[in-house]
């Protein structure tokens, strides 16, 4: 079985290929991801063009008002005309327009282009709260002068229900580049059934199965030296992206014995429904479109890509019935929340037991594959 | 050394072999000759221990053939089963490894394959660069590592240079002067005639001949006469009985080829007809293979 180990680790070491999939794509993935979503979007500004062709004092009181609240930035427009075509021609947002008569009617214009809606709904909600917030004020402020009856005014605007926000501390920290990394690293150590099915397709295609089978070589050694090499791989690939993380982005990784746990496991079950499907599969191009299905596919509904949360029910009950699903949720626990190897251990089990039917498949499927051997 | 006897295995419904009886003596070179599809290679799988044969016995110096015979046996296969990004000895340390070969026995083993297939420079080169020959060489050299007994060669040939085949003929030869025994599967008749002393011929799953190669041709072959005329002449061979064509001339079957040769000869002078070669032709193996198994192409051929 060393001997198949070794021989194993050697052309696999020597594979640029293997290399690209397993350490350099998932690398690129997650320096262009972590980019995108891991800046503080708290900071986010707000710009919000205006033109006030009013000038009263109406209107610079309500454009005080907008510009003392957080994150929003208020530009100064001279040219009505001109910025409506600019929103025309994709140069420009949003457009808050105060024309004559403001003062009287308390008419005001917002300007935005039809298929880029989304861009504007963060104004729209802005300006929606700052109106009902004045409202409130104006109403509060005339039944205190007109209302003889303190205490009933203060019972009229008291809010039906009140929220206290009460954060919990899980023992974590909690970002979205700490989700992001063991998402992706547990998507991308399902790309390795790429390369087991190039091997196993070639020792049966090539000769190289039948001339084992001439040696003292037994088919479990065959199977165990490929399957324990692949696993080295993969499980160095998780430690090498947990520690990108860990060095470029600072992340937490918890308990140390449970995330090495956790990785062996994902490294177990990526190679062992590899070994499986390497054994099954009767052509290489059959292996990688299904190799794609299961990487992608299960990366989307399990969760990898976007909270399950934010998925539909039936989306969320299939998300059980994948490895990817206890492999990133085992992650999460012990990266977020500190969870210990005997905190995760339903997800260590499921893990353990998707591993085993992996090989439980390529055990069953040994005798075909020597069988079409050439 | 080795009996085979009634071996039969079948795919499905179809036999591809059918009560094989062989027996082949310790150092021959042990020629197994068909057409593509006649069942050599399934009588070679079975050998090596990479298949199962369905009925019938095998044995190898008296000892019933089975798994642990494999380190008897060394195969080569017709496909060149090498790690092409890996260096020979890369190559050649996995298979010692694998026939449980360590340390300074395993050194002395690579260094004396090294030699033997003269690639002892080559040894930490990457196999991806060797030519054709030197990889068919590496790959004869993976299955002699542990020492065998019995060298399984299929088709070992197949696409090189002469050099290169040269070189396997020699290592054949040094090989049965060291007492080996080698079955030698080919499709290449004169090769098969220089290298091997016995011979099966299998066609459709059944040893249509056996034994040794005079044996063979005196049960099989009809010496001939050969006529190469200078200018068509064809006409006035046919009061001749069993003529065909043969290169650039033709050649009568014949029980007595000297005296056709000499009523041939008078018949010519007399006439004046002028020819380039006139000669008792002697049978050679392709003759009698094509006699045994006919000109017909098989189904993998003819697809």
């Amino acid at each position: 079985m060393f001997s198949m180990y070794v021989l194993e680790m050697k052309k696999n070491l020597k594979d640029k290929g293997l290399i690209f999939w397993t350490l350099l794509l998932p690398i690129a993935f997650i320096v262009v991801f972590a980019s995108i979503f891991g800046s503080d979007t708290t900071d986010q500004e707000l710009t919000l063009h205006y033109v006030d062709t009013d000038q009263s004092e109406a209107s610079a009181e309500l454009l005080q008002e907008i510009s003392t609240l957080k994150n929003v930035e208020l530009v100064k427009e001279e040219s009505y005309a001109n910025s409506v075509e600019q929103i025309q021609s994709g140069q420009m947002n949003v457009l808050f327009h105060l024309p004559e008569g403001f003062s009287n009617d308390g008419s005001t214009h917002l300007y935005y282009e039809q298929v880029r809606e989304e861009v504007a709904a963060p104004v729209i909600a802005m300006l929606e709260n700052l109106r009902y917030g004045l409202q409130a004020e104006e109403q509060y402020t005339l039944a205190q002068e007109e209302w003889e009856n303190a205490a009933m005014v203060a019972e009229f605007f008291t809010p039906p229900f009140t929220i206290f926000y009460e954060a919990q501390d899980s023992g974590g920290e909690v970002d979205a580049i700490t989700h992001l990394i063991p998402g992706y690293a547990v998507m991308f150590t399902f790309f390795i059934m790429i390369s087991m099915v190039t091997s196993f397709i070639k020792d049966q295609r090539s000769g190289m199965l039948s001339r084992l089978a001439a040696t003292p070589l037994a088919p479990l050694q065959y199977l165990g030296g490929k399957w324990i090499a692949f696993i080295t791989i993969v499980f160095l690939q998780v430690v090498i992206l947990l520690l990108f993380g860990y060095f470029v982005y600072d992340i937490n990784l918890g308990n140390v014995p449970a995330i090495t746990v956790v990785s062996l496991l994902l490294a177990l079950t990526a190679t062992g429904l590899g070994l499986g499907l390497s054994l099954i599969v009767r052509t290489e191009n059959m292996g990688i479109a299904l190799t794609q299905v299961i990487a992608l596919g299960g990366a989307i509904v399990a969760g990898l890509w976007m909270p399950l949360e934010f998925m539909p029910s039936f989306i969320q009950t299939i998300s059980v019935g994948l490895p990817q699903y206890w492999a990133h949720q085992a992650f999460l626990d012990v990266m977020s929340r500190g969870a210990t190897i005997v905190d995760i251990w339903p997800s260590l089990a499921m893990l353990l037991g998707f591993s085993i039917l992996g090989a439980f498949i390529a055990w069953l499927s040994y005798g075909r594959y020597v069988k079409h051997a050439n | 050394m080795i009996q085979i006897t009634g071996v039969s295995k079948s795919y499905k419904n179809k036999n591809a072999l059918q009560a094989i009886d062989i027996d082949i003596q310790q150092g021959d070179c042990f020629g197994l000759v068909g057409p593509n599809g006649a069942g050599k290679s399934t009588l070679i799988k079975i050998l090596s221990s990479i298949l199962q044969h369905d009925r019938g016995n095998i044995t190898i110096q008296e000892q019933p053939l089975q798994k642990t015979s494999q380190n008897m046996i060394g195969y080569v296969p017709q496909d060149i089963c090498l790690e092409e990004t890996l260096t020979a000895e890369d190559n050649l340390t996995f298979f010692a490894r694998i026939h449980h070969l360590k340390g300074k026995e395993r050194r002395e083993r690579m260094d004396a394959v090294l030699e033997q297939i003269s690639l002892t420079n080559q040894r930490k080169d990457v196999v991806s660069t060797f030519s054709g020959g030197m990889k068919r060489r590496l790959n004869i050299g993976c299955a002699l590592l542990h020492d065998p007994d019995v060298l399984i060669m299929d088709e070992p040939t197949v696409g090189i240079d002469p050099q290169s085949r040269y070189n396997i003929y020699s290592l054949i030869h040094r090989l049965r002067r060291l007492g080996k025994t080698i079955i030698y599967t080919s499709h290449y008749m004169e090769e098969v005639e220089q290298l091997c002393n016995r011979v099966a011929f299998i066609d459709h799953g059944e040893v249509v001949a056996y034994g040794s190669l005079a044996q063979i041709a005196n049960q099989h072959a009809k010496s001939g006469v050969y006529v190469e005329f200078q200018s068509e002449q064809f006409d006035i061979l046919k009061q001749f009985e069993h003529v065909e064509e043969k290169g650039n001339g033709y050649r009568m079957l014949t029980e007595q080829p000297l005296q056709l040769l000499e009523k041939m000869a008078h018949q010519f002078e007399r006439d004046h007809i002028p020819i380039v070669r006139l000669e008792v032709s002697q049978p050679k193996l392709e003759d009698i293979f094509l006699q045994l198994t006919g000109t017909a192409l098989r189904e993998g051929d003819a697809q």
